[in-house]
């Protein structure tokens, strides 16, 4: 029975399997993944579905609630663990695989190399596992650029439905910027083969814009205003805040959940690089070579795919060039456009691939088994709080880490001055940052517990 | 395909299923990273045997598993003599820089891999005659 299935989907399943079993390997480091990992806990707690929260009674209005819902609901089902959080971004990633899958059978490319090139990829790789919105925003945006091509090309109203249940899907996992991405990538398309006036045409005819939008809005836009209702101010924040001025003002200090990252203009293409790590500097390999670049030419595809392909794959670097206020992970989207174009260049496996495509794994098993144990201690507080008894009050020194409330179950405590222990139950634990630990004395009923690189936990009896 | 790509393939699935167990073995059930290793070890030998059996020498006449079994870990074992003496030559010959050692690493297990392919392409999984 074995020799039946075509081997690469022995390595294909080999990276996922290995993805699936790093998921409890590491704990949630702060910021993005405790944070977000915090913001499903509350929700599961609270009960409250409507509004993501920052802290208790605190809205979250920075991301919409689709990656929170998936992890608060897998928390409820199998009990909060790094397990049960991170796993529905996995299994969103498989979606996504199977969605790129029919899209490359209907084009008659290698759907097993394309699967191949797209899990091995370091972004997705990362993503397919870590609580964050990244997941859920390329299942919409794949969902919408499959469902465009193929409704396009054979005139088939099903597939563009798929677009727009994927812009919905992507308006609840990020936003309004599922519009841009997809926008930046279908309009050049649309005017380099067809010219402005037929193009518009051609996409008025082929594509059921009114019905697909309405079944967008129905998917998306109940919770908008559900949201808005519950805590008003949130459409303007969330909106003209976290959609522009966000991008267009380096620093922005409108954020009211950190601070706004201030990269050099350009960067995103430097990001691309990394997060399309190895595909990344194996398709400009490919591209060098004449016989390569012919293959995507010489393909009849009955579309002008190349052309699809390219500009979906860079349509999050066009969007981000003149933003300085970005993360490499933001390239994402773009991703399976790669995995396609490599597929159509190379169209076989070869012992070269093989050997790419295990690259990853290992740069995560090195990462895992090396780094990862020394950024734990450095950056996240899950050992710190490991042994703490759960009925004693836990108190932390000026700021709480989102690692430190997810893993003490939300109890822990912030507090600005000293003074404020007075009125505390004895014994408690107090949680102080290293930096503020100079005068013992002012600690002298505390018994040093432990400590990770940047705190100490103290026992004050 | 041919039987090499096949038989990197198989080695490929066996490397992640290895890093896999090994993970699972010293995370969740705590064991030492030496028992882990050894375990991990065993059944990546296990589920390479089984999948070039099956896969990439599927056209041969075979002898019984359990034989082939005891052979692909007696190749695997064999293998790693070259690799360390390559890996370790390398090291004594190289400046001592963590890029010139990710280097020796991989031709180590360049060489390793070779040395298990021509192994079980003429011991383990050698026609019976």
């Amino acid at each position: 029975m074995l020799n039946r299935i075509h081997p690469i989907w022995f390595l294909i399943s080999g990276i996922l399997l290995f993805r699936l079993v790093s998921l409890t390997f590491y704990p949630l480091i702060d910021t993005t993944e405790a944070r977000y990992g915090e913001i499903a806990r509350i929700m599961l707690e609270t009960q409250n579905w409507v509004t993501p929260q920052f802290d208790y009674n605190v809205p979250f209005w920075g991301k919409p609630p689709l990656h929170t819902w998936a992890s608060a609901a897998f928390g409820g089902v199998l009990g909060v663990s790094e397990f049960s959080l991170r796993l529905p971004h996995l299994l969103v990633s498989l979606i996504t695989l199977f969605v790129v899958s029919v899209f490359a059978k209907r084009f008659n490319i290698s759907a097993s190399l394309v699967i191949l090139v797209l899990a091995s990829t370091l972004g997705f790789f990362v993503a397919s596992g870590m609580i964050m919105t990244d997941a859920f925003l390329l299942l919409g945006m794949t969902m919408a650029m499959v469902g465009f091509a193929l409704a396009w090309r054979d005139n088939s109203n099903s597939f563009a439905y798929l677009g727009f249940i994927g812009i919905g899907v992507g308006l609840l996992a990020k936003g309004p910027i599922i519009l841009v991405l997809i926008g930046l990538a279908i309009v050049p398309w649309l005017l380099v083969n067809y010219g402005l006036v037929n193009g518009v045409k051609a996409l008025y005819r082929k594509i059921p814009l009114f019905k697909g939008l309405a079944l967008t809005l129905a998917i998306s836009l109940p919770w908008y205003l559900l949201a808005e209702s519950a805590t008003p101010g949130f459409l303007n924040y969330f909106i003209v805040g976290e959609h522009f001025l966000r991008f267009v003002q380096s620093g922005w200090e409108g954020d009211l959940y950190g601070t706004a990252h201030s990269e050099p203009r350009g960067i995103i293409w430097a990001y691309w690089i990394i997060v399309a790590f190895p595909w990344s500097l194996y398709f400009a390999g490919l591209l060098v070579m004449k016989k390569y670049r012919a293959a995507l030419s010489q393909h009849k595809f009955n579309f002008y795919l190349p052309s699809y392909l390219i500009c979906w794959l860079i349509s999050p670097m066009l969007l981000f060039t003149m933003s300085g206020n970005i993360l490499p992970i933001y390239v994402l989207p773009g991703i399976p456009a790669l995995a396609l174009l490599v597929a159509i260049m190379l169209q076989q496996i070869k012992f070269s691939v093989v050997m790419t495509s295990l690259l990853t794994p290992i740069l995560m098993l090195i990462y895992l088994t090396i780094e990862l144990p020394k950024l734990s201690n450095e950056k996240g507080d899950k050992t710190l709080l490991s042994n703490i008894d759960r009925e004693f009050d836990l108190y932390y020194l000026h700021k709480r880490s989102f690692s430190g409330r997810f893993y003490s179950s939300g109890k822990a405590m912030k507090i600005d001055l000293i003074d404020e222990l007075s009125a505390a139950d004895y014994p408690f634990y107090l949680v102080v940052n290293r930096k503020n630990f100079v005068s013992k004395e002012v600690f002298d009923e505390c018994e040093d517990i432990t400590s990770n690189k940047r705190r100490i936990l103290l026992l004050c009896k | 395909m041919n039987a090499k790509i096949k038989f990197l393939i198989v080695g490929g699935f066996a490397f992640l299923v290895d890093a896999s167990v090994y993970l699972i073995l010293t995370g969740e059930l705590q064991l030492s990273p030496l028992s882990a290793r050894v375990l991990a070890f065993t059944i990546a030998v296990l589920v390479t045997c089984t999948c070039n059996r099956f896969i990439t020498f599927a056209n041969r006449i075979h002898q019984q598993f359990y034989k082939q079994y005891a052979l692909a870990l007696l190749a695997g074992l064999i293998s790693l003599l070259p690799n360390l003496v390559v890996f370790l030559g390398m090291l004594f010959v190289l400046p001592n820089t963590i890029v010139f050692e990710l280097f020796a690493f991989m031709c180590g297990t360049i060489i390793g891999i070779i040395s298990n392919f021509v192994l079980s392409d003429k011991l383990v999984f050698a026609e019976k005659a």
